[in-house]
């Protein structure tokens, strides 16, 4: 078994914007500081894939592998929620958890939208706890799907419903000030989930003498335990701090069949803004035509500046490119040794965004630069 | 050409000069992003690691070898040596420090792009190759126009494929890297303000239901006509140039 380190899965848009790398960004850096395994989940299911052709989605992973390889980011593995392997673990999965009396069927009432994009049941209808929630709105105190805009309707079915209520295990979070909100929303989690689909749901499994429809959601987020059956513990998972909830959801569903599921340090990364003047071209949040017009060094340098962790916020700004382009020929570093072990918070200090602003000024007014074992991956020149 | 030929090629090159001695194998060019456009050539860059004399010799006959593949192709050599790591101090032809960008762009056939690790260019230098080279094609097609002896197919193709180039150019200068040529129409639009519905209805058509002049007098009143778009970039590009205060024009 391999020790690793992920991030939760990325959809991925036709134009991959620079924040979305982030995760991946983080992920491939500290497993080279660190020797774990980089292992990098990608969703290639769900209603954003909507109306695309299978070899259409593949060429945008295709895509979106060739930008990280193009920004130094490797990857060891890749996970994908369409995977067979996976697939076909949902049916044991599945039968496990109902074996431990977690998974039920139940009649419950259901609101259901015309795509099928929503299927919520009556009780989550005012959760923001449900997966559903994002393409859900309301008018005149009437549910909505935001995406074929039609109410949704009442029915009566039968369901898969999960017991929510996850084992409270202790997190190792950082930076730590996110501790409190994460126990927080583990400690509130505390909703039947619906895992059966109606109308919309890529995988099937038969159980309690039926054939169900999963939840694309619920077929995800049981990740952790997927990896763990091909061999990659997951030592510490990478977040942005807008995805506290699926971090809460699949860490939960998971431990609920893998107890030993645990001592997983979560790493929060600052919800990071690249921003453009209206007049200044290229657009600094399209990843590709950041490469393309600057090359790589530039564009790690600003996606590095990012990464202020003691903020939850960071704007990076278009101008800081033009520093990080006259930073980037300096042509007398020095390289400092790696002497001793890294552990997660040092690692994480030393990949402080100020500290990369620092690393700018200094080359731009230096001859020669110290580097950190973190700066000199970063401003690796050999090809 | 189909992905077999290439890859065809991309093995008889790497074979050639041994695997050691190739950083990569780039394709660019039209065949890339324009396929349909006739007519078409193979723009390779090779990029070897270490010089020998023998190189070009090599090269050449390797050229020749290639004459059984159905397109004409038009090999780049350069050593690894001769590339800046600042974008600012690179050239091809006509092309200065903006064709690093470009060249990110190009499918990479063997090995890894180098000009991925190569920083910048810097916005001046930027701007000032894309002027340069608009400049370039400007007056390279007044000469066409004077030009006494007949004008032959060839340079008639070419003229309507550098008519798209420029507003490609003029599109890079602003920040955009578009090499599809109805979306460089499409996205050059908004800049064509000057222009004229004619003008407009002339690109138009460029890009959909365009066919060699057969007269003299037609290829004449074609070739103003691209003329006419070149100035026209060309203007806004040095309007653009000055704005920035990097250059001033006699006006």
């Amino acid at each position: 078994m391999k020790n690793s380190i992920l991030c939760l899965p990325i959809t991925i848009p036709e134009k991959v914007k620079t924040g979305l790398v982030l995760t991946p960004f983080v992920v491939s850096a500290i497993s080279k500081l660190t020797g774990l395994a980089s292992v990098c989940c990608v969703n290639l299911t769900g209603h954003r894939y909507k109306n695309l052709e299978i070899n259409q989605i593949a060429q945008r992973f295709e895509n979106f592998q060739k930008l990280l390889y193009r920004l130094d980011s490797t990857i060891n593995h890749y996970w994908f929620d369409n995977n067979n392997s996976h697939a076909n673990r949902l049916q044991t999965y599945c039968e496990k958890l109902a074996t431990d009396g977690e998974l039920k069927v139940e009649n419950s009432q259901i609101f259901i939208c015309q795509c099928g994009a929503v299927e919520v049941l009556k009780d989550s209808l005012h959760s923001d706890w449900s997966m559903d929630y994002k393409v859900l709105y309301w008018k005149n105190e009437k549910a909505f799907c935001a995406l074929c805009d039609m109410p949704l309707e009442p029915k009566d079915e039968a369901c898969l419903i999960l017991k929510s209520n996850f084992k409270k295990t202790n997190l190792n979070v950082l930076p730590l000030f996110y501790l409190k909100e994460i126990e927080k929303l583990r400690k509130d989690f505390n909703y039947p989930l619906l895992i059966s689909r109606k109308k919309k749901g890529d995988r099937r499994i038969s159980l309690f003498g039926k054939t169900w429809q999963l939840d694309t959601d619920f077929c995800w987020s049981l990740l952790f335990c997927s990896l763990i059956e091909d061999g990659f513990y997951p030592s510490a998972v990478v977040i942005s701090n807008r995805s506290f909830k699926p971090l809460v959801w699949s860490l939960g569903i998971s431990q609920k069949l893998f107890a030993n599921l645990k001592d997983t340090t979560v790493i929060v990364t600052p919800f990071v803004k690249f921003e453009s003047d209206e007049s200044q071209h290229p657009n600094i949040n399209n990843l590709k035509e950041l490469v393309d017009r600057y090359g790589r060094l530039p564009t790690k340098l600003l996606v590095a500046s990012g990464l202020k962790w003691n903020q939850k916020e960071v704007i990076v700004n278009s101008n800081f490119i033009f520093w990080a382009l006259k930073a980037s020929d300096n042509k007398a570093l020095i390289s400092r040794p790696i002497d001793d072990i890294l552990s997660f918070p040092k690692i994480i200090n030393t990949m402080d965004g100020n500290l990369i602003n620092e690393l700018i000024t200094n080359l731009r007014r230096e001859t020669s630069v110290s580097l950190s074992p973190y700066q000199s991956l970063l401003i690796e020149r050999s090809i | 050409m189909s992905r077999e030929s290439l890859k065809k090629l991309s093995e008889k090159i790497v074979s050639t000069f041994g695997t050691n001695n190739i950083v990569c194998v780039l394709l660019h060019g039209s065949l890339l992003f324009n396929p349909h456009l006739i007519p078409q050539d193979v723009d390779l860059i090779i990029i070897l690691k270490k010089k020998s004399s023998g190189d070009c010799l090599k090269l050449r006959e390797l050229v020749i070898d290639l004459r059984m593949f159905e397109l004409p192709i038009h090999l780049h050599l350069i050593y690894l040596e001769e590339i800046p790591t600042n974008a600012d101090y690179f050239s091809i032809h006509t092309c200065g420090s903006f064709f690093v960008c470009h060249l990110r762009q190009a499918e990479t056939l063997f090995g890894k792009n180098i000009f991925d690790v190569v920083n910048g260019p810097s916005d001046y230098h930027l701007q000032l190759s894309l002027l340069q080279k608009v400049q370039q094609y400007t007056f390279q097609l007044r000469n066409l126009i004077f030009k006494i002896e007949p004008i032959s197919e060839k340079e008639i193709r070419q003229t309507r494929k550098r008519t798209i180039v420029v507003l490609k150019d003029l599109l890079m200068s602003q920040g955009s890297l578009i090499q599809e040529e109805s979306e460089i129409f499409s996205q050059a639009a908004k800049y064509l303000y000057d222009f004229s519905p004619k003008e407009l209805e002339f690109l138009q058509e460029l890009l959909t239901e365009w066919t060699v002049p057969s007269s003299s007098k037609d290829t004449l009143n074609f070739l103003q006509q691209c003329l006419a778009i070149h100035e026209q970039v060309y203007s806004l590009m040095r309007q653009q140039v000055s704005e920035n205060k990097k250059c001033r024009f006699f006006s």
